[in-house]
């Protein structure tokens, strides 16, 4: 889309009309994209940077080296001295003359001291780069190549720090940080799901030639399954208890805690409320009744409570002398005492183990666990030449991930297709509108 | 001053969790890379306790991180190169539009790589973590393998896994760690024992692959998965082959005579089939040294003397399972699955060859006289040598079972072979079911017994008859001599009572009647229950609850059992009927 159209005037009299497009939107990148200017302008860049650039922009100190006789190698050092060792007269003016000579003409100056390039690494590497192998140790830093292309040990530093430990005279504590934590973050267990098996052996009725035990014993599990779930119409796939008769059991029992909580608790507070009427009307004629005390019914109590408080102090400083003699009661008492909390503290442990190992509800829908897969007789094998593929390997891996609450169960959402709508006129209606 | 007012959900479980929405807002990703990236660090939902408290009073269920865990994921270096990823796929986009080809394949050559050696590290910062979660890594390994091309499962991932898989083979060959087998319909249960640590893997069986729909597995999220893995097998066999004092990445010095090959075209290729093959032994770095011979020691301030006996037992039974196959040489027949059985014949020391025509690396060939067992799975072979045993392959996963060389009579050709017996089985459990032919393998006497019961069961039989026609002679006999005793004891009666004076008679032998000395133990039995305090009586119901419900079991299986060898008994018998008629 042209928005402007500009003129200029080149020079020559001609004029030159510039077009100016909107850049707005994306379509118009692609529609009114000229990349010329910028392609050469990218060329010119290049060819500066490897020619150097134009000479004549370039100063004199960048294309010429001046030699101000400033330099001084060692190897003139050694010139030098051999030059003052051979003639004594050389005066200070002569030493200023060679010190300041041009430093080309001075490398061209016979020198039989010469220094090899090696020498000078060597000299560089001499030194133990103490702060070097530190950070290799601290940072495990090493080549970011992976096992494919170069393989190396991951856990190196493991060996290290056994070997390290026994060297003498060297503190590498220093150096050598504590192995890191599996996870950086505030807890530094990794959840209890984790510890759950990947792997579990499948039960021994799925072999490949069972024995008649195992086959009936995973046949009676199933049934049972089923038998549960037709008689309470729950879907399969839930975990049922391997026995009808328990579930029966827990059903009576809990009936029975419900009528002794409705009909046994409901008298018991039926009479707690006759109770508390005949109290309530009680007391309520007694604040009509109650008259002024006498001073010496008022003694008289005073004496029964001080009396009743002498008894009761009598008795607990007996109990204290007797409780001498109980000592070993009471180490018995204890002992008992800490042998039930530690049991019940293991029971809570087991409890709550199991259930963080049960499938978790992260989302909107459930875990449900698959039912046992159990073999008719017609279907089992016998022989690895007959065994046909039964279970699908892959949705159980995908399946145990879940269970074992590492990803949450999900269903894939649907790609809905949207419709455009369309108009259109019908001929009736355009008829009539043409009349 | 007004004191600040403390904000609704600032501190407790409110503050401690964040949804999956704000997590993706935080981290500034897209959910597939969010995903992605917590399957790699290895970060999972949580479930609160208090799910209104921790998703701040909001309704529905929402799926749930801890706050740290998204903090610590913030710092992670990979989100970066997930951007650049995203950066680089607009690029290319862009490039294929405007097909701009030459700077297609610039960005192509130069695409951003995710390189998780420091999450290994950082997951598992020893070797004996990684091992520990080693079941999951090597199941979904073997899995891939047999993966062809799919989208979301490039060639190259299922090329890895293949290659890592072997490489482990190799390692669990050369440190002879492998332990139990159990074959079942879903695959191979191997279970190895690798610097104290048990794991377990499963193999599937080698079928054809079978299309997914997308509904019930997500294949993205199992090749993320399988990445992470691949990356870890790796590091984790560099050091087994290390600790092993072998080369890695394996090489091979020994080739076969029956290679044919005169020019070797592409060594690469030429040394991974030969690895795959399973059937060579790995060079060694260190040549000449033999493992020395570890002996337990022996603590005198040690309590329990059994165990330490019974660690030596054990100590010399994984000995000689170490050289189960020692000296033997196996031939497997085309229709027999290869890998599985030349990998457990080669880790407890025995020598495998196949037919050079259905894979490389034959070491030996059918003809050889030196084979000492054939493994076949037909009914029946033509031509059969003499010097061998032809044999089913349940035959070696029994053997490795039962860490003992079993007979061959019940394995060969044709036969009906005995079931194979699961080795993950509890055996700490008192009250359980084993067969009898599981009590056969322990106890060489309950062998004996079975065999002799099932020969004494046919000859009862034709006992029984015999008795039955004895007996209907006899009864008539006895009914006669009844009558003429009762006579005799009223005459000895009339006597007696007339003569009763005190005397001292000799005393009478107490016969012990068993019923009542039973009777009398359940009164007591049921008087010491009575004892038990309330405190503990439901544990104490519960318990024996458990007993007898197991012990119902037992009893069940026992009656099938005895059902089964009674309708066997009747067909043995009906079989013979029918052959004397014949004869």
């Amino acid at each position: 889309m042209v928005i402007k159209e500009n003129t200029s005037d080149i020079g020559n009299g001609t004029v030159k009309s510039i077009r100016k497009f909107s850049r707005s939107k994306k379509k118009n990148w692609r529609k009114f994209l000229s990349t010329k200017d910028v392609e050469a302008k990218a060329e010119e860049f290049l060819l500066e940077n490897l020619t150097g650039g134009p000479v004549s922009k370039k100063a004199d100190a960048e294309l010429f080296v001046i030699d101000k006789g400033l330099h001084r190698g060692k190897y003139q050092e050694s010139f030098l001295q051999a030059s003052k060792a051979n003639s004594a007269k050389q005066t200070r003016k002569d030493f200023r003359a060679i010190c300041n000579s041009l430093y080309c003409e001075r490398m061209l100056l016979p020198n039989p001291h010469v220094e090899s390039i090696r020498g000078r690494e060597k000299k560089k590497s001499k030194k133990f780069c103490y702060k070097k192998v530190a950070q290799r140790f601290l940072t495990g830093k090493q080549d970011e190549s992976t096992f494919v292309g170069t393989p190396k040990d991951l856990w190196c530093e493991e060996v290290h720090n056994a070997n390290l430990s026994s060297w003498a005279n060297v503190n590498f504590e220093n150096f050598v940080k504590p192995a890191q934590k599996a996870f950086a973050t505030g807890k530094s267990k990794p959840p209890l799901a984790k510890l759950r098996r990947a792997v579990v052996p499948c039960h021994p009725g799925l072999s490949c030639n069972p024995s008649l035990a195992d086959h009936g014993r995973a046949l009676l599990t199933t049934a049972s399954q089923i038998a549960f779930q037709n008689m309470n119409s729950i879907p399969l796939g839930h975990q049922f208890p391997l026995s009808l008769a328990k579930s029966f059991r827990t059903n009576v029992s809990a009936s029975r805690r419900t009528f002794h909580k409705k009909f046994l608790m409901q008298s018991n507070s039926e009479k707690n409320l006759s109770l508390r009427k005949k109290s309530i009307f009680q007391v309520a004629n007694k604040s009509n009744i109650q008259e002024r005390k006498k001073t010496a019914q008022r003694n008289k109590e005073a004496r029964q409570r001080a009396l009743q408080r002498a008894a009761r102090r009598k008795k607990f400083e007996k109990r204290r002398s007797h409780e001498f003699f109980r000592a070993r009661k009471h180490v018995l008492e204890i002992e008992k005492k800490s042998e039930l909390t530690q049991l019940a503290a293991k029971r809570r442990r087991m409890k709550k183990l199991f259930s963080e190992l049960q499938p978790k509800r992260f989302g909107r829908l459930k875990y449900q666990p698959e039912h046992l897969d159990v073999q008719i007789g017609e279907e089992l094998s016998g022989t690895l030449r007959a065994i046909t593929p039964k279970s699908d390997f892959l949705r159980e891996r995908f399946r145990s991930f879940q269970e074992r609450n590492i990803i949450e169960t999900r269903k894939r959402n649907r790609q809905r297709r949207k419709y455009k709508l369309k108009e259109y006129e019908k001929r009736s209606f355009k008829a009539r509108a043409d009349e | 001053m007004v004191a600040k007012r403390k904000k609704k959900y600032a501190s407790g479980e409110g503050a401690h969790f964040m949804t999956r929405k704000a997590a993706l807002k935080k981290l500034q990703l897209s959910l597939n890379d969010f995903r992605r990236l917590c399957i790699l660090k290895g970060i999972y939902p949580r479930e609160p306790r208090n799910r209104k408290r921790a998703q701040k009073g909001q309704a529905g269920i929402k799926t749930l991180y801890h706050v740290k865990d998204i903090q610590f994921l913030m710092h992670e270096p990979i989100i970066w190169r997930l951007r650049d990823y995203k950066i680089f796929n607009k690029k290319v986009g862009r490039a294929r539009a405007v097909k701009d080809f030459e700077s297609l394949k610039k960005y192509l050559n130069n695409h951003p790589t995710l390189k998780l050696d420091h999450i290994v590290k950082e997951r598992y910062p020893t070797f004996l973590d990684a091992l520990r979660d080693l079941d999951d890594c090597l199941t979904l390994c073997f899995l891939f393998s047999t993966f062809p091309s799919i989208a979301h499962v490039p060639r190259d991932q299922s090329a890895l896994c293949r290659r890592l898989t072997i490489e482990f083979l190799h390692a669990v060959i050369e440190a002879k760690a492998l332990r139990k087998v159990f074959v079942s319909i879903k695959g191979y249960y191997y279970q190895a024992e690798i610097k104290g640590e048990t794991i377990t893997w499963i193999v599937p069986h080698h079928f054809s692959f079978e299309p997914q729909s997308r509904a019930e597995v997500d294949f993205k999220l199992m090749s993320t998965f399988v990445e992470f893995y691949t990356v870890m097998l790796g590091f984790i066999n560099f050091r087994l082959y290390h600790s092993l004092n072998l080369f890695y990445p394996p090489k091979f010095s020994v080739v076969s005579q029956n290679d044919d090959e005169k020019s070797i075209v592409d060594e690469e290729v030429f040394v991974s089939e030969r690895v795959a093959a399973l059937n060579f032994p790995v060079s060694k770095t260190s040549s000449g040294e033999e493992e020395e011979e570890v002996e337990i020691d022996t603590f005198s301030t040690e309590d329990t003397p059994e165990k330490i006996e019974e660690a030596k037992i054990e100590a010399e039974k994984i000995k000689n399972l170490k050289g189960l196959f020692k000296g033997l040489k196996f031939f497997i027949n085309r229709e027999v699955p290869r890998e599985p059985l030349v990998f457990i014949i080669r880790c407890f020391g025995g020598e495998v060859s196949w037919d050079k025509l259905l894979f490389v690396g034959a070491s030996f060939d059918e003809n050889d006289e030196s084979v000492t067992h054939q493994i076949a799975d037909r009914p029946s072979m033509d031509k059969q040598f003499i010097s061998r045993y032809y044999i089913q392959p349940q035959w070696v996963f029994d053997s490795v079972n039962a860490r003992q060389l079993l007979p061959v009579n019940k394995y060969f050709m044709g036969e009906v072979l005995p079931p194979h017996l699961s080795p993950f089985i509890d055996k700490s459990r008192d009250q359980q079911y084993i067969p009898p032919e599981e009590k056969a393998l322990y106890d060489p006497e309950a062998l004996e017994e079975l065999h002799k019961k099932q020969e004494t069961d046919d000859e009862s039989e034709e006992e029984e008859q015999e008795d039955e026609k004895l007996e209907a002679e006899d009864s008539e006999k006895v009914d006669e001599d009844e009558e003429d005793t009762e006579d005799e004891e009223e005459e000895e009666e009339g006597e007696s009572t007339k003569k009763k004076k005190l005397k001292v008679t000799p005393g009478e032998v107490y016969k012990e009647v068993p019923w009542e000395k039973s009777k009398q133990e359940r009164q007591e039995y049921k008087l010491r229950e009575k004892l038990v305090k309330n405190k503990h009586r439901k544990l104490y119901k519960s318990m024996m609850a458990g007993r007898q419900q197991r012990a119902k079991e037992i009893w069940l299986l026992r009656k099938k059992r005895r059902l089964h060898e009674e309708k066997q008994k009747e067909e043995r018998k009906k079989k013979k009927k029918v052959e004397k008629q014949t004869t």
